[in-house]
């Protein structure tokens, strides 16, 4: 009896110190991350990979960016999910991988800011509207605005989590308030909950 | 071989009471006796003082999610956004990790298991549906408070998501105990046991259901307005209405914007329901008031006679604790606003906080009595080994034990308002000072109306005294 009593004792001490015991590694930065259901890393990636791609192969836009390099100002992605994403993050991927595809140029930040403070533009209104994007966009030098939404719809039972995103961007000519190009990208992410666990 | 037991049973009792002083204290201390101090405090307006006497405890302990809700209350009563905002933050993390794990889960049974010789006060605090809602409604406020309006809409749509999810569940959790019950051949009376059990529906008033609350519903409309988001905002108002039908600012609000959105069959028939006695006119702007008054109901103690049959013929009456709402219903003190010596508007109540925590516990109570019945009892099979193998004293120990440890779980987010109210004023533009009277209590409000824009106030009625909690 005693020796059981001991064995347990031991058993549960190993458990515990096992537990205890953390490991750091190294992971590859693209590697598809599937920790939970929310938005991630790779569903970050996706979106802003499909969006360049399709941007820079649409034939209107290869058409614009033939013979010059215009100036874009990237206005901003609206969260419109349950769930705190940083969309500036999105905007700035997607940004960068125009920019360093050498077909276009974009606006400083700041300045747009700054020019942004001096008009009292409305950021928070809910829809773009075309007649104060031209006006702005006037101001700060740009010929094109890239403006985008992101949205999702979420169902959970208890059991199940299933969370569907849908990505859209838009191109629009600041001169003519025409739209340029547009895409819209879907994710569909489900989570089970196991039925036993610690 | 006795000796290995009671060794057995010492170490179970260390990991029930968890080594501290603090568990030992909510096996024998109701929570709302742990909480009465810092209740005091919130109610003389000592808002900083009561969030200073909360204490968090480790972030794996029982109440680690419920402490923080009361702190973030309190840090926001006390006005600052960003300590609030962190402590509801850290609240919304922990709960979402909780919702995360397996269905069912190994130490959740072990806790169980302790529960059934102690109570229930040591089983981590489950969120009740409609604090779930309240929390993303605070974070919504907080950000909005510190002008962050695109998270505070984030907030809100977790709020209608956790309100959604809460109608799905109802009644799982009593078939549940039923179960349990039935597996352990434990058959207690509930009914008769009900029959003992105070008659809540003075505090519990009109209200349907434990999780929809109108308040929020308000304030997610209010902010889809802020952001030019009109269709949106015009479902939100319908859904308030549907709870708080009475509302005269919710119908105002509905007929406005079913003119704005062309909802003419909407327009029609609530031009006949209600009528309209304010018209805007786009020179003037809007100032929105929402007042939150006193502080919920808290939760108490008190002992309910239930009868129990075991499968193997064992019969008895057992004094079970049962936490109850047991106060005498009072009804929200109405404020009024003047402009000089006129009187502009009265306020009209939105959503009684208290009635909706009445209304959840009685929803709760029946799957609570089945498992407080498997707890006596097993409480009482306990003592009768006790008594006999170690005799006199052992049943004596085991006996005061027994009692001493029958303590209801009175936990709950007891630092929320009792009930708010509304007030949605249309006034001409320029600086505007007003005045908000509720009894003897003052509060002169400066606002700075701009046409076509909304002011948002947010006021706290505290024991009959007023403070402006924030505004944009």
């Amino acid at each position: 009896m005693k020796r059981t009593a001991l064995a347990i004792t031991l058993g549960l001490s190993v458990l515990t110190m096992v537990g205890c015991s953390n490991k750091v590694s190294y992971g590859d930065a693209t590697e598809v991350e599937t920790v939970d259901v929310g938005f991630g890393s790779t569903d970050l990636q996706t979106v802003a990979q499909q969006m360049t791609d399709d941007l820079l192969t649409f034939p209107a836009v290869v058409a614009i960016t033939a013979k010059e390099r215009p100036v874009v100002y990237v206005e901003r992605i609206k969260n419109k999910t349950s769930e705190h994403i940083d969309t500036e993050s999105i905007t700035d991927s997607i940004s960068t991988k125009l920019l360093r595809s050498g077909k276009f140029r974009f606006v400083d930040m700041a300045r747009v800011d700054s020019v942004r403070q001096q008009l009292e533009f409305q950021n928070s209104g809910g829809m773009v509207d075309p007649a104060t994007a031209v006006s702005f966009g006037k101001q700060i030098g740009a010929q094109y605005m890239l403006y985008g939404n992101l949205s999702s719809i979420v169902k959970d039972n208890g059991k199940q989590k299933d969370v569907y995103y849908k990505f859209t961007m838009r191109l629009m000519d600041l001169q003519t308030g025409i739209l340029e190009w547009a895409d819209e990208t879907e994710i569909r992410k489900v989570e089970e909950r196991s039925k036993f666990g610690l | 071989m006795i000796r290995i037991q009671s060794v057995t049973a010492a170490m179970l009792l260390l990991i029930l009471t968890g080594c501290s002083t603090v568990a030992v204290k909510s096996v024998f201390v109701g929570y709302d006796q742990q909480l009465q101090s810092t209740r005091q405090l919130a109610w003389q307006g000592q808002f900083d003082a009561a969030a200073q006497s909360i204490e968090l405890g480790p972030v794996d302990s029982r109440n680690h999610i419920l402490q923080l809700l009361q702190q973030g209350r309190a840090l926001f009563l006390a006005q600052d956004f960003e300590a609030s905002l962190t402590r509801f933050q850290q609240a919304a993390q922990v709960l979402a990790q909780l919702d995360r794990q397996a269905q069912y889960r190994l130490s959740q049974g072990v806790n169980l298991a302790a529960t059934t010789v102690t109570n229930d006060n040591l089983i981590p605090y489950e969120l009740p549906d409609y604090e779930r809602t309240m929390l993303h409604h605070y974070l919504a406020i907080n950000y909005l408070a510190l002008s962050r309006v695109e998270p505070a809409l984030v907030e809100v749509r977790k709020a209608r998501q956790a309100q959604l999810m809460a109608a799905q569940k109802r009644q799982d959790e009593l078939r549940q105990a039923a179960n349990e019950a039935a597996e352990q051949g434990v058959i207690p009376d509930v009914n008769a046991a009900f029959n003992g059990y105070p008659d809540m529906s003075g505090l519990i008033g009109n209200v349907k259901n434990g999780y929809q609350n109108a308040y929020t519903f308000y304030v997610s409309a209010l902010l889809y307005e802020l952001v030019d988001e009109p269709n949106a905002a015009y479902i939100d108002y319908k859904k308030a209405l549907e709870i708080a039908p009475d509302n005269r600012y919710i119908q105002q609000r509905l007929l406005v914007l079913a003119k704005r959105l062309g909802m003419t069959q909407d327009l029609a028939m609530y031009q006949k329901l209600f009528t309209q006695f304010d018209s805007h006119s786009a020179q003037d702007g809007r100032v929105v008031i929402l007042i939150e008054q006193d502080l919920v109901a808290a939760k108490q103690d008190m002992h309910l006679p239930i009868p129990i049959r075991s499968s193997d013929g064992y019969y008895g009456v057992f004094n079970v604790a049962v936490p109850v709402y047991n106060q005498a219903p009072r009804r929200a003190a109405p404020l009024s606003i003047y402009q000089g010596n006129t009187l502009v508007a009265h306020s009209a109540e939105i959503t009684g906080i208290t009635n909706l925590a009445a209304k959840q516990l009685q929803e709760d109570m029946p799957a609570m009595l089945v498992r407080q019945a498997i707890r006596v009892y097993t409480k009482e099979m306990v003592r009768k080994n006790v008594a006999d193998s170690a005799g006199d004293w052992g049943n004596l120990l085991v006996n005061l034990y027994n009692t001493l440890s029958e303590t209801a779980d009175t936990r709950s987010w007891s630092l929320l308002p009792g009930n708010v109210q509304v007030m949605d004023l249309s006034l001409g533009s320029g600086e505007q000072s007003l005045e908000l009277r509720q009894g003897a209590s003052r509060l002169p409000l400066n606002i700075a109306v701009a046409p076509g824009q909304t002011r948002l106030l947010l006021v706290t009625s505290m024991a009959g005294k007023l403070y402006l909690s924030a505004s944009n």
